[in-house]
């Protein structure tokens, strides 16, 4: 026993793997997405817009996300709506991912100094036209290091969906463990691989980071 | 050279997570499920796995977990003198938990197999059980095991209805792998059905008759005879234990106690 278990079910491990990134990348995107959207309404002078966005993250970070997951997969169908297995578990990890990335995304925004803004605005720049040509681009730059912590955190937190019966990386090692009865070695294993999957994600983004550097102005080294 | 400093982080941190880990097993060992250990701890570690009536479920007003089994590991520890302790976990941790001696014992109305024995100990059976097919009471499409094909099913994992679907259906290539919904829980997997997101649900029979009494809307269509011995589950160092647990099973037995036990729940 021992290392024959995971010798002998690598391709069972390789395919949940393989599901744990998607499910993750796919959960990034749609965080992204919606949070980027979030996360400058947060800060919209309109206040219904300001007051929608606000309550969305208060509520998905204010709540489990094995309560959403369960909302997502058991409750919606009492009203008619049935999202298989996959989807539940992409979407309910997305949506909130979302709440944390608009909070990171925001945060971001604010940390550009004011007088940048006000440069762009005082050379002719409309309001619009200086957020996306001044603030988001150094905006974007400053949310790398929180952002590689929320994806790092994401793809851990993907492991929640096993819950629902998706067949990702924990799903498969809690089978092996009622075949096998040797959780140690295979939990071990298992996160030894989230671990590569995290490391590689941290040192990505780190590149990321580096690359997109201002010469003289924060990150890098 | 920036290269070669993150291969050395990388490889300081599992030299890192290795040395905790041995520290672990090496400082810890295995704890002794042994009477006399039970005893000098004053408390009888029990594990099993919720959601599983009427066996061990939760009892709304105290909101503790109740049943036949909970009521066996109740008896036995008052038969060693101890309190006893539940520990509910998914259902497929219970094994390991008893081979690594995180549990003294798991009563979860586990079945007797070949494979378990393999890893653990059982008991002498205290109770007889088959697997069943649970619907939806409209449902009339699925009447056998052969219904079940190109169907949906859900599962608690690492049971032997969830053996016996992948056995029977699975690997025949009746039914999709990942059209089996495997749950931690039986009681997820009865939600599962009832939230219509599997066409059946495969599980012990009497646990199966208990959903069906409680669960408005829902029938049981077949039984199928695996004819499964209950036993209680315990680590293989524990041979005085099991010995224990035999001989007091076989008292309640002589003295009628197992049969109110069981009238009590059924």
């Amino acid at each position: 026993m021992g290392l024959e278990i995971i010798t002998n079910n690598l391709g069972f491990f390789f395919d949940g793997a393989v599901l744990t990134l998607a499910i993750s990348l796919s959960a990034i995107v749609i965080g992204f997405a919606l949070g980027i959207f979030m996360g400058l309404a947060r800060i919209s002078r309109i206040f219904p817009v300001r007051m929608i966005a606000t309550g969305y993250v208060e509520a998905l970070r204010g709540t489990p996300l094995l309560i959403q997951i369960f909302i997502i997969y058991f409750g919606l169908p009492s009203i008619g709506i049935y999202l298989s297995p996959i989807v539940s578990g992409i979407l309910a990890v997305g949506l909130n991912s979302a709440a944390y990335q608009a909070e990171i995304i925001r945060g971001g925004i604010q940390s550009v100094p004011k007088g940048q803004l006000e440069a762009a605005r005082s050379m002719g720049m409309s309001y619009k036209q200086s957020m996306r040509r001044v603030v988001l681009p150094q905006a974007m730059r400053l949310i790398i290091p929180p952002m590689t912590n929320e994806f790092i955190i994401l793809i851990k937190d993907s492991s929640l969906v096993s819950a629902i019966s998706v067949w990702e990386l924990t799903l498969v090692a809690k089978e092996l463990n009622a075949k096998y009865f040797d959780p140690f070695t295979v939990f071990l294993f298992v996160a030894v691989v989230y671990f590569v999957m995290t490391f590689a994600t941290s040192k990505i983004l780190r590149v990321v980071e580096k690359k997109t550097a201002i010469p003289g102005y924060g990150a890098g080294d | 050279m920036r290269d070669n400093r993150m291969v050395w982080r990388a490889f300081g941190i599992i030299v890192v997570v290795a040395l905790v880990a041995t520290a672990f097993t090496g400082c810890i060992g295995v704890r002794q499920s042994s009477v006399d250990a039970i005893k000098a701890r004053g408390t009888l570690i029990v594990g099993t796995s919720g959601g599983f009536p009427p066996f061990e479920v939760i009892n709304e007003t105290t909101q503790q977990l109740e049943g036949l089994d909970i009521d066996l590991a109740t008896r036995i520890a008052q038969e060693l003198g101890v309190d006893v302790e539940i520990r509910d976990m998914d259902f497929t941790a219970l094994v390991g938990a008893v081979k690594t001696g995180m549990i003294d014992m798991a009563i979860a109305g586990m079945s007797i197999t070949e494979d378990r024995s393999m890893s653990v100990s059982f008991s002498d059976p205290y109770f007889t059980a088959d697997q069943a097919i649970v619907v939806k009471e409209s449902r009339t499409d699925i009447n056998s095991p052969d219904d079940l094909a190109g169907k949906r099913i859900s599962v608690n994992q690492g049971t032997t209805g969830d053996f016996w679907v992948d056995e029977n259906l699975v690997l025949t290539g009746l039914v999709a792998a990942g059209d089996v919904h495997k749950f931690g829980y039986a009681s997820d997997a009865l939600l599962d059905l009832v939230a219509d997101r599997v066409d059946a649900l495969v599980i012990d029979s009497p646990v199966a008759a208990a959903y069906v009494a409680a669960t408005t809307g829902m029938k049981v269509v077949y039984t199928i005879v695996t004819s499964e011995f209950y036993g209680i589950c315990m680590n293989q160092n524990s041979v005085e234990l099991v010995a224990f647990v035999n001989e007091l099973l076989a008292e309640m037995e002589d003295l009628g106690e197992m049969q109110t036990l069981v009238d009590k729940w059924f």
